[in-house]
């Protein structure tokens, strides 16, 4: 039994530590919490149920619109807000994206009701059978596989491509790569836009498995932060690692305790490593300094 | 004291005025607008102290909110202690709580601290939703109605909308005496720079300490005012996130550098709330939405907040200009 | 004439980095009303050494003794409140607070009173020169009158000892001058007076008795005419100044 939880933990964990990218990332380069991350996932999740209901268009097809069209929307978010918040008071800085967050939460109360919607197709019931008894949903595996070909090709990005080196220098020092001919501007519109289509892509996955509401985006940005203070800020492979702990945690906690205690188990976490180890296992930025 | 008096008239005017509504206006909706007015304001000068003042922006006040009124509350309705005493014991206990945070999160700056301050009333949430053997879990706690002073029930309206007033005019005092006070200057000074406070002979952790357990210590209080008043509690009309932001966005809207500030807010925002929800109850999660517009453009345009308007600056009260986090950071940019 | 007991003692104190010592077994001994330069090349540790005689680093190893007192692991607020004050490399002005209120919360930690607070507050923005500017804000002062006001802040606060740390960085030839004569004045009023300056003419001229650093240990020690004519000294400047 143990073994199912695990397994199906990490999977979930996978899609966790998809979100959890994308944030670790804006937190990384532009200093800034985004509190409204949950509700971009709600967002994403929101269009892929569109696509379906109305363009009978698939997940994991949809893949292919919501992520980019998410960039698009993250990039636009960036330009009209975001890139005011850059260095400003830290009230400002928490509550334009806390404002943000009630903004969508009721936007899509009011588009949508507070209804649970669902996508369901032939293929999201299905489980796979991989041997002594363990069953794997089908969506689950799919989302893991497909949110570690994306978190390796992230990783790569970020260490292969010129992009990706400005955005590792700025979040190392920002003073320092404008010196070098960085465009800031540039790289914290593009970090903002990537970190957004992850949330999109993210949601994608999670629609085939998960109903999506108007508040479901408060469940997602806690925990997402949770991850990323375990990984440590502004961490990729801390990312990743956060969210397949996290998955496990959350599916075993589910089992044994009480569910509605689970969420207080990762609040508990986030206390602790709050307090005891900020920096996560890989942070290079403690939540001590911003 | 005697000074004070008679370098701010013109607030004491309005409170008056304030006092003259609760007393004299007839009828029951517009005396229910003036008392949750009156609640708000106390809860946003209460927090105040500790966002505003000390700069740690709770988004778990609601916590200290549900703990003061559940301990009343429970206190009252298993062993007849009268909720004046337990609003005492369950600020008491906010307080301790508030200490426990503060020591726990003390080195976190900014958004994490909000964050962790988020974390702890969500598992306040939780805990009230799950102990159902205590709590009555999500269906609540009824308060009988047997009206009396030991009770804190009353059958008069008027006399809930005049004890919020006491309620909103006594944290009110609080807040102004501290801004105006040896502790109020270093807070701020806290605030512009730590290093530079500390090496004045400013205790940072003690501050920082003594602005939180305060503000909780006030805001459990009003937690007991407002059961009393609804004679009702389950734990999401007291402990939900969404409480917690309502009570920092009155007080940053209002203005967190002015005692008056958080007051002002709550005259804007609660009847302004009321009547959204009342009108566009059709359109499900507009009211939020405006809000969360006006949220967001405050704090974007005026972070001081709309009492650093000039008409409402009283020049004798003590203010200062907000700092922006690092200017250097903002020519990058 | 003065007492001249020790009133500072500097004991073995270290502080490594990681792998790096940044100041290793240096002994310092400071006597009631001196006035003593610490000087060394960029790198020396002397802001290193600073920041663990007020509470701002904990030393890896040795201490620091006040009036006999233990103070090596007391907090910055309480070392201020034991009496000795400091000021910053770059300086830290209450930005958005007026001259005056930045010197009264200086005040503030001796007198409880916040008029009478402000009333002392303008004897010493008065010493330090800045009278004209009293309401200004602080943000609003160029460099050589923000390093005014940090001593002005740091004084009121009723030291014994203060500790300056490179206050005429950045100052021009007359704003040198004129910041001389305030650490004099400062002296003359009983006040025990650390320095770091790379201003070779200044403190030289300032201090009785000047501590060399290099690499983190001390290299030299004595008066300004011993020091100058220290070989070793020399050598470790390879001829600055």
């Amino acid at each position: 039994m143990i073994t199912q939880l695990i397994l199906g933990g990490i999977l979930l964990g996978g899609v966790y530590a998809l979100m959890a990218i994308g944030l670790t990332l804006i937190f990384g380069v532009m200093r800034i919490v985004n509190f409204a991350h949950g509700e971009f996932v709600m967002c994403g999740m929101y269009i892929a149920f569109f696509l379906y209901s109305t363009l009978q268009i698939g997940p994991y097809y949809a893949i292919l619109i919501v992520t980019p069209l998410m960039f698009a929307i993250g990039w636009l978010l960036n330009e009209i807000l975001i890139k005011r918040l850059i260095g400003a008071e830290h009230v400002t800085q928490i509550f334009v994206t806390v404002g943000l967050s009630m903004m969508l939460t009721s936007g899509a109360l009011m588009i949508f009701s507070g209804n649970f919607l669902r996508v369901q197709t032939p293929m999201t019931t299905k489980a796979l059978d991989i041997g002594g008894g363990i069953l794997v949903g089908l969506p689950q595996l799919i989302a893991f596989v497909i949110s570690m070909i994306v978190s390796a090709f992230m990783f790569v990005f970020l260490k292969r491509t010129m992009i990706g080196k400005a955005i590792r220098a700025t979040t190392q020092n920002r003073m320092s790569s404008t010196l070098m001919g960085v465009d800031i501007k540039k790289v914290y519109a593009f970090t903002f836009a990537i970190g957004t289509a992850l949330t999109g892509l993210s949601a994608a996955l999670l629609m085939p498995m998960y109903p999506v509401f108007p508040t479901i985006g408060v469940n997602f940005v806690l925990m997402t932060f949770v991850v990323v203070v375990m990984g440590g800020l502004g961490s990729i492979p801390g990312a990743l690692l956060g969210g397949l702990i996290i998955g496990v945690i959350e599916t075993i906690s589910a089992y044994y305790i009480d569910p509605g205690w689970k969420q207080a188990v990762y609040f508990s976490v986030f206390i602790l490593l709050l307090v005891f180890r900020p920096q996560g296992f890989f942070g290079q930025i403690g939540a001590e300094e911003l | 004291m005697k000074n004070k008096l008679l370098d701010i008239p013109k607030t004491y005017y309005f409170f008056g005025i304030l006092f003259l509504l609760a007393v004299f206006v007839q009828g029951d909706f517009i005396l229910d607008i003036i008392t949750m007015t009156f609640i708000w304001a106390a809860l946003a000068s209460a927090w105040n102290i500790s966002g505003g003042y000390a700069g740690q922006f709770s988004l778990g006040h609601a916590g200290f909110l549900g703990v003061g009124a559940y301990t009343s509350t429970l206190l009252y309705i298993n062993f007849e202690v009268s909720p004046w005493f337990g609003m005492i014991l369950g600020g008491i206990i906010a307080a301790l709580f508030a200490l426990l945070i503060g020591v726990l999160c003390f080195r976190l700056k900014g958004p994490f601290y909000t964050l962790a301050t988020i974390a702890f009333a969500e598992l306040v949430f939780i805990s009230s939703t799950q102990l159902r053997d205590i709590t009555n879990g999500s269906m609540g706690l009824q308060i009988p109605f047997e009206t009396g002073f030991i009770n804190f029930v009353f059958e008069d309206a008027n006399t809930y909308a005049i004890l919020s007033f006491i309620l909103m005019f006594v944290v009110f005092l609080i807040s102004s005496y501290i801004k105006n006070s040896k502790i109020g200057y270093y807070l701020i000074a806290m605030r512009e720079d730590p290093d530079a406070a500390s090496s004045l002979g400013i205790n940072i952790k003690f501050l920082k300490l003594f602005a939180t357990s305060l503000s909780a210590f006030l805001t459990a209080i009003c937690g007991t005012f407002l059961v009393q008043y609804i004679l009702f509690i389950e734990p999401a009309n007291f402990l939900m996130l969404s409480i917690s932001i309502k009570i920092a966005m009155i007080a940053i809207v209002g203005g967190m550098n002015l005692p008056i500030g958080p007051v002002l807010g709550a005259i804007l925002l609660t009847p302004l709330e009321l009547l959204l929800r009342g009108y566009t109850s059709e359109i499900a999660g507009l009211h939020l939405f405006i809000f969360g517009l006006i949220l967001l453009l405050v704090v974007l345009v005026q972070p001081k907040g709309l009492a650093e308007i000039s008409w409402f600056k009283n020049k004798k009260v003590l203010r200062w200009n907000g700092v922006k986090q690092n200017e250097t950071k903002r020519d990058i940019a | 004439m003065k007492q001249n007991e020790t009133l500072l003692e500097v004991k073995k104190l270290g502080k490594r980095f990681g792998g790096n010592w940044a100041i290793k077994e240096v002994d310092i001994t400071i006597k009631e009303n001196e006035i003593i330069g610490v000087i060394g090349p960029n790198g020396a540790g002397k802001t290193t050494l600073f920041n663990m005689m007020t509470g701002f680093l904990n030393p890896t190893e040795g201490e620091v003794f006040f009036k006999g007192k233990n103070i090596t692991k007391l907090s910055s607020h309480e070392i201020c409140k034991s009496g000795i004050s400091r000021t910053f490399q770059i300086v830290k002005p209450f930005g958005g607070l007026s001259v005056l209120d930045n010197v009264m919360i200086g005040v503030l930690n001796k007198e409880n009173n916040i008029s009478k607070a402000r009333e002392k507050a303008r004897e010493y923005i008065d010493l330090v020169g800045l009278s004209p500017f009293i309401d200004q804000p602080a943000n609003s002062l160029p460099l050589g009158n923000r390093k005014r006001l940090e001593v002005a802040r740091a004084v009121a606060t009723n030291p014994e000892v203060i500790m300056l740390d490179e206050v005429m960085g950045g100052l021009n030839d007359d704003e040198t001058i004129e910041m001389m004569e305030i650490i004099g004045k400062l002296h003359k009023e009983g006040l025990t007076v650390l320095l770091i300056e790379h201003n070779m003419h200044a403190l030289m001229s300032l201090s009785e008795k000047v501590v060399v650093l290099c690499y983190g240990e001390k290299l030299a020690e004595g008066t300004a005419e011993e020091i100058s004519s220290n070989q070793k000294v020399i050598d470790a400047y390879l001829g600055s100044d």
